[in-house]
């Protein structure tokens, strides 16, 4: 009787773990499935590195951008992170933000990175930490700004091309930050 | 005999661990059958509508995908979700290098676990699809490991091991994962995206 709580403690630590483990359903009919390739997708190399945040009210417009507007399609490596440059202004996460940046930018002799920030943004906190409008705006630039020099103080050869993008009701403007 | 402060003492930890680990606290609200049948953000076309963003905060976004920043798969991912598994406009579309690699690294797991818990609150995400693929960066690409073999098991283990911690630290979410591969049978290159149970 003088191990049973030893006993209990293990048979909980078991019923707690237990739960981590096991088998997902299928999604799709078969495990397998075939997505054919866009023509000019069989470079070793791309010029551009693209910096988003996660949101799913901005992800497929951000998709149609890049492809259509920009021409980038295929082209392009996509950093997607909650408040997309947040943590790389943030000095305590600068380093390992910074550190994936660089890896790309050395293998595969990226030349330009496109940035782009939203209002209404999880990473900040939402519309609503900001107070006004025109707080939010220029808070936003100026973090835009902020992250253009930190990245072109290492790679001063870079482009770097901002955008702020606003959700509106007939759909997404996108402006240009110089 | 077992001593009641025993018993106590089993409780109170395990409420603790509970606390603690759990990020997943949501309110399920009812939802009248005949919404569900058809995703909030999009019309019976299938094209996006941004007026029902600004409808009020009835419904979040479902889904949360964890992809690979690489270029040569962007494209087809990106199809493979809209069109395949048909989450288009409902998803929050996570891209780190190397994916699911990052929250194995000691370093950055805090970092990732956090962001991650960005979403899970803050959209209230219900599934998560994790994409990994051949000849990544993350794992420094075809060259360290000798067959794609070793690769593919090697990638598959630190899936399921994500899993695993995800599922530790969000309760109630299905993690569902997937391996890409670029097949060169003929002239056109295609992708094939193999789930893994």
């Amino acid at each position: 009787m003088r191990h049973f709580s030893k006993i209990l403690y293990i048979s909980f630590a078991v019923i707690a773990f237990s739960g981590c483990y096991g088998k997902e359903e299928l999604l799709l009919n078969n495990t397998k499935t075939i997505v054919p390739l866009y023509k000019g997708e069989e470079k070793s190399d791309c010029d551009t590195l693209v910096i988003t945040c996660i949101d799913y009210r901005f992800a497929f417009a951000n998709q149609e951008f890049l492809n259509k507007k920009l021409e980038i399609e295929g082209n392009y490596d996509h950093i997607s992170i909650p408040g997309s440059i947040y943590n790389l202004v943030n000095p305590s996460t600068r380093e390992i933000v910074f550190s994936k940046i660089t890896k790309f930018v050395n293998f595969h002799l990226t030349k330009r990175i496109v940035i782009i920030g939203h209002r209404d943004c999880g990473g900040y906190g939402g519309s609503s930490a900001f107070g006004s409008e025109i707080a939010e705006y220029v808070y936003l630039t100026t973090d835009l700004k902020k992250a253009k020099q930190i990245i072109i103080e290492k790679y001063p050869t870079l482009q770097i091309d901002l955008y702020l993008e606003t959700l509106t009701k007939e759909g997404i403007q996108f402006e240009k930050i110089k | 005999m077992v001593s009641i402060k025993n018993v106590i003492i089993i409780i109170i930890s395990m409420f603790v661990i509970q606390c603690f680990y759990t990020d997943s606290k949501r309110v399920v609200l009812a939802e009248p059958e005949s919404e569900k049948k058809h995703f909030f953000s999009r019309d019976e076309s299938g094209e996006i509508k941004y007026e029902h963003f600004f409808e009020g905060k009835k419904r979040w976004c479902e889904t949360m995908v964890i992809n690979c920043s690489d270029f040569r798969f962007a494209r087809a991912t990106q199809k493979f979700i809209n069109e395949n598994l048909g989450y288009k406009g409902d998803y929050d579309y996570f891209s780190i290098p190397g994916s699911i690699r990052n929250m194995l690294d000691k370093e950055t797991r805090k970092l990732v676990m956090d962001t991650f818990g960005i979403s899970v609150r803050l959209h209230h995400v219900k599934r998560v699809v994790i994409i990994a693929h051949e000849d990544c960066i993350g794992y420094g690409g075809e060259e360290t490991f000798r067959n794609s073999e070793e690769e593919y098991n090697k990638i598959v283990k630190d899936m399921k091991k994500a899993r695993r911690l995800m599922r530790f630290r969000f309760r109630d979410l299905s993690i569902y994962l997937f391996y890409g591969r670029i097949i060169n049978d003929t002239d056109v290159k295609k992708v094939e995206y193999e789930q893994i149970l």
